[in-house]
């Protein structure tokens, strides 16, 4: 009967006896060993269920009254001079943009970088937590904790939470002594190597802009501009992207922060140096106009207004 | 279902808003340790205070604890009432002061530099507003001001600053007790609280 009992009863609440007073044996929220304490879960079957009727932590229900600021497009690749880490800074919550200036690189310390896309407080708080870990490792080891190991660390504790209602995809960049190393880690566990990636609501257009002009001998000033290009793109046409973009380039000593900058008055520069381009071809060709009619067509036809296509939905 | 409260430290304020229970619980709980990933209280905070080098600083927070430092922020029912405005007049980089022409030869705005008289015009103004145009913004406006240890207080209870033409109309100001947590005489925290009606209808 007992047994009985307790395999229908509901799962147990994690009551941390400490939670309820003041200090405790540890730093924060964490114990003396520097582990995260149990967190409350909700006394239900499904926890995950339960989060998403009150909040939109994974976007299903636009009715839920808790609105998470979520992330939005974050992209990274690795090539010759290393990696180029570039975000924006838009966190919407439902329609209503809720902030305007958000860190979407997590600075985990001086040679490793996180994105933040999803919730904002679980990346937030989970890569501030490795950036503890990665510490410990170093104390421990006397040597930098590799970027496989770093993901693999972050991969592990959100597996633990898997289901529950975690929230995040984030690219964990940096140099170790492989050189420089580009991981993609979610709430889902899943965690990938490779060379180029975006994530977030605005990952498509980047990878339109990226798959376009990205290879592994660009020279640094290209792979800038290049990460670049392809958040202003996005911000640009994605709703729930945009405001100002963040460009982060890590190299052999470390990352280096390389501005801020407003998405849509780069998209406007962008715009302008493309018609001017423009001009400047036809100029070239009307020089030389007597070559044939078939070369006045061509040389026309770049300036032609393309009249825009109205869009459905 | 909609609650405004706070609590307050020797140099900082908190204003809490969101589930009236939650706020409630939160506030008490809110000097031990917050845990609640998987089971959010349904609060927006908005905490305010001097920082260690003297400079006016504002956090805001979402309900599971992501936060950033902001210039200016509006939370609650009418949030997307207060924030633009705000934006415009208040803030200072990237997004704000973009969409204002300035009269011609006028000088620009210098961002954090706006007197006292112009920002508590400015906040009353946008309650003011909101209160118009939202059904659960109204009543009463309180408003707290931090002052930096050594700074004169004149601007806010001197009675000529209180009769000046930007002044906004019945205004109470109240200087809150100490706390008694300050260090010596004459570099204490000043904190002070200043009400106002709002529409009633």
């Amino acid at each position: 009967m007992e047994a009985l009992v307790q395999r229908l009863a509901p799962p147990p609440a994690h009551v941390d006896p400490d939670e309820y007073s003041v200090g405790g044996d540890g730093e924060g929220n964490l114990n003396a060993l520097g582990v995260v304490r149990g967190m409350q879960v909700p006394r239900v079957p499904d926890p995950a269920a339960f989060l998403s009727t009150y909040t939109n932590s994974m976007s299903q229900n636009p009715q839920a009254k808790i609105k998470l600021e979520h992330g939005t497009t974050t992209l990274a690749f690795r090539f010759r001079g290393g990696i180029i880490v570039s975000v924006d800074s838009r966190a919407t919550a439902g329609s209503y943009i809720a902030s305007g200036t958000v860190k979407k690189v997590i600075e985990i310390n001086k040679y490793l970088l996180g994105t933040m896309a999803g919730g904002a407080a679980d990346c937030q708080y989970w890569e501030t937590y490795l950036g503890m870990r990665c510490r410990m490792h170093e104390l421990r080891n006397k040597e930098r904790i590799s970027v496989a190991a770093a993901s693999k660390l972050l991969a592990n504790i959100v597996y633990e939470y898997k289901g529950q209602g975690l929230s995040m995809g984030t690219m964990i960049c940096g140099w170790d002594k492989t050189g420089p190393q580009i991981f993609y880690v979610d709430s889902e566990g899943t965690r990938l190597k490779g060379n180029v990636f975006a994530v977030g609501s605005g990952a498509t257009f980047a990878y339109g802009v990226l798959d376009q002009g990205y290879s592994y001998d660009l020279s640094d000033e290209d792979a800038q501009e290049l990460g670049r290009r392809a958040i202003v793109a996005a911000g640009h046409r994605d709703a729930y992207s945009g405001n100002t973009n963040n460009l982060f380039h890590v190299r052999e000593d470390g990352w280096e922060f390389l501005g801020n900058k407003d998405i849509s008055e780069l998209w406007y520069k962008y715009e302008q140096e493309k018609k001017d381009a423009r001009h400047a071809t036809a100029a070239g060709s009307g020089a030389d106009a007597g070559a044939g009619k078939q070369q006045g067509e061509n040389a026309a036809r770049p300036t032609t207004e393309v009249q825009p296509v109205p869009m459905e939905e | 279902m909609s609650f405004t409260g706070g609590c307050r430290t020797s140099s900082a304020v908190l204003a809490v808003n969101g589930f009236a229970a939650d706020g409630k619980n939160f506030v008490k709980r809110v000097k031990q340790r917050l845990e609640r990933r998987m089971f959010p209280f349904y609060v927006y905070n908005i905490l305010a205070g001097i920082e260690e080098d003297g400079t006016g600083a504002v956090y805001s927070f979402d309900p599971v604890g992501s936060y950033e430092r902001e210039a200016c922020r509006g939370a609650g029912a009418a949030q997307s009432l207060l924030q633009p405005f705000l934006d415009n007049q208040v803030m200072q980089v990237q997004i704000y002061f973009k969409n204002q022409t300035l009269a011609p030869g006028a000088e620009p705005f210098v961002p954090g530099r706006l007197p006292l008289s112009t920002v508590l015009s400015l906040v009353v103004d946008a309650f003011s507003s909101a209160t118009e145009r939202h059904i659960e913004v109204g009543d009463g406006l309180e408003m707290y001001v931090v002052m930096a240890p050594g700074r004169s207080a004149d601007d806010l209870t001197a009675a000529e600053a209180q009769q000046a033409k930007e002044w906004p109309s019945e205004l109470t100001v109240e200087e809150m007790e100490s706390l008694g947590d300050e260090q010596e005489e004459g570099k204490a925290f000043r904190v002070f609280r200043l009400r106002r009606p709002l529409k009633r209808d």
